[in-house]
């Protein structure tokens, strides 16, 4: 594993405006392979840290009613696979113009990269990050930072490195759970499976055009959870694109606490009929 | 005594009914439907009455009659009024809005308002709000809602959050912007504002009527 070199390349945005403008706070960005080396036609996971000041937090893929979703966009040779970001389970605030859900402190995210089953022995595989985020306090600013690493690419069996214990500790899929079933049937979304010690179950929806979804309502029975919420699709409302229902399901009230990743496809026609409770859609 | 007192209310009651029963009823003017105390699209807009950052009163009853564009704003968030690649003053996207709405109704109002309080006086709000009107050209009122109350009524979260009310003051769109928080799309974006100003111009209600807003949270006073 070699560890990305820092170019800090914060957005210039100068404050124009208020007279009692607060400090702009730092992030640093730091980008690791999680594996000492990667080889040829093998994923691996990339993971990009930002280290958050105290009292200051960026944004969950989902903001909430107000910020902006942290972004992390990869750069690769042509022929890499590059799957999607995983973000870890953010914290919920109370603002008082409304819910967010944002990440405080340390924060890693993950990508799993896939080098092309060609690429040649020995060569490093160089890779770019590019990060975005909205960083908050009581004013908010914007921040951007690029870091380019070479992944070593060898043959033969590689160790996890520190980087690769981070993208572990991220939400798996929920398919992953033991016991665990997650499905849209009937226009409600239906969840269920073991309790776990940690606290009580509960979803947080990654909001999509056209899409809404009732308050769940949680029952348990003999060690077990249903997790039942009235799901709703107005294609009319929506903006194009594969119809999906994506969100967290989570355990307890701590962002260390277990989440899993839940991601259906709406049924074709919609999934029934409107949310019975809940909050409509904005 | 309180038996006396009692006797004179209700003397007073029953004249009073009478006189206003024996009174010419005046024509009643037709009044618009009562707002609610919280915006919702299809409803009546909440009324209100908001100073300038020249100190003069508007209020949305001002405006009955004609469209009133309402932006939610905050000088110093990098999506409102702060210089930055995504701010919808700085990179000129508010002022082509405001041309593009004029040239489909020149009295289409446009109004921005400012929530702002937290960590800031009411003076400081109006002082930032006069640089970044000057700075960004910005050619239409900016109303101090320094008590959230308006804010709050409309529940807008974001700076900017936009809420598009229509000629008989029913509120008929609120939320983005548009769809480019990044200001990546650009001249490929939607503008949700526009979308719902032309629909309204052909007769039609607005679709989408309402869009999850993006940017800074409204800064209320805590």
């Amino acid at each position: 594993m070699r560890a990305g070199t820092i170019l800090m390349a914060l957005a210039s945005c100068p404050a124009a405006a208020m007279e009692a403008a607060e400090p702009r706070p730092h992030v640093d960005m730091a980008v690791s392979a999680g594996v000492e080396h990667a080889s040829p036609g093998e994923p691996f996971e990339l993971v990009t840290t930002l280290h958050v000041p105290k009292g200051s937090h960026i944004y969950w893929r989902d903001p909430g009613s107000s910020g902006m979703p942290t972004r992390v966009r990869v750069t690769a040779p042509a022929g890499c696979r590059v799957g999607p970001v995983r973000f870890p389970r953010p914290v919920v605030l109370d603002e008082p113009s409304g819910r967010v859900q944002a990440h405080e402190g340390t924060v890693h995210f993950a990508v799993a990269v896939t080098p092309p089953a060609s690429w040649p022995m020995g060569t490093p595989l160089p890779l770019t990050v590019r990060g975005d985020w909205l960083i908050c306090r009581s004013e908010c600013w914007l921040g951007k930072a690029s870091v380019s690493l070479d992944v070593p690419v060898g043959a033969g069996p590689t160790r996890g490195t520190p980087a690769g214990a981070h993208a572990a500790q991220l939400p798996p899929a929920v398919e992953l759970r033991p016991g665990t079933t997650a499905r849209i049937d009937g226009g409600e979304l239906h969840i269920s499976g073991p309790v776990d010690a940690a606290g009580s179950p509960g979803f947080l929806l990654v909001r999509t055009r056209g899409l809404s979804l009732g308050t769940p309502s949680i029952a348990i029975h003999q060690g077990r959870f249903m997790l039942t919420a009235a799901v709703a699709y107005d294609a009319a409302q929506a903006e194009g694109g594969g119809a999906r229902l994506q969100g967290l399901l989570t355990f307890g009230d701590s962002v260390r606490d277990p989440a899993w990743a839940v991601d259906l496809p709406i049924p074709q026609g919609g999934p029934g009929t409107a949310p019975h409770s809940g909050e409509p859609p904005t | 005594m309180i038996t006396a007192r009692r006797l004179s209310l209700s003397f007073c009651a029953a004249l009073s009914t009478i006189l206003m029963a024996a009174a010419p009823t005046p024509p009643k003017p037709k009044a618009p439907p009562a707002a609610p105390q919280k915006a919702a699209v299809g409803l009546p807009a909440p009324g209100f009455t908001l100073t300038d950052t020249d100190g003069t009163q508007h209020a949305l009853s001002d405006y009955a009659g004609k469209i009133v564009v309402l932006e939610w704003f905050n000088a110093s968030c990098p999506f409102s009024g702060r210089q930055s690649g995504h701010a919808i003053h700085s990179t000129g996207k508010a002022s082509t809005l405001r041309s593009q709405l004029r040239a489909i109704d020149p009295t289409i109002t446009y109004l921005v308002v400012d929530s702002t309080a937290r960590r800031n006086t009411r003076e400081q709000v109006i002082d930032s709000d006069k640089k970044a009107k000057a700075q960004w050209k910005i050619d239409v009122p900016i109303l101090i809602d320094y008590d959230g109350t308006v804010g709050r009524a409309f529940k807008a979260e974001t700076t900017p959050h936009m809420f598009v009310i229509d000629a008989a003051g029913v509120l008929r769109y609120q939320g983005a912007f548009d769809n480019d928080q990044q200001n990546e799309k650009r001249a490929t974006a939607t503008n949700y504002v526009l979308k719902a100003v032309q629909r309204l111009k052909e007769g039609a209600q607005p679709t989408p009527d309402s869009v999850p807003a993006w940017g800074c949270s409204v800064k209320y006073k805590r």
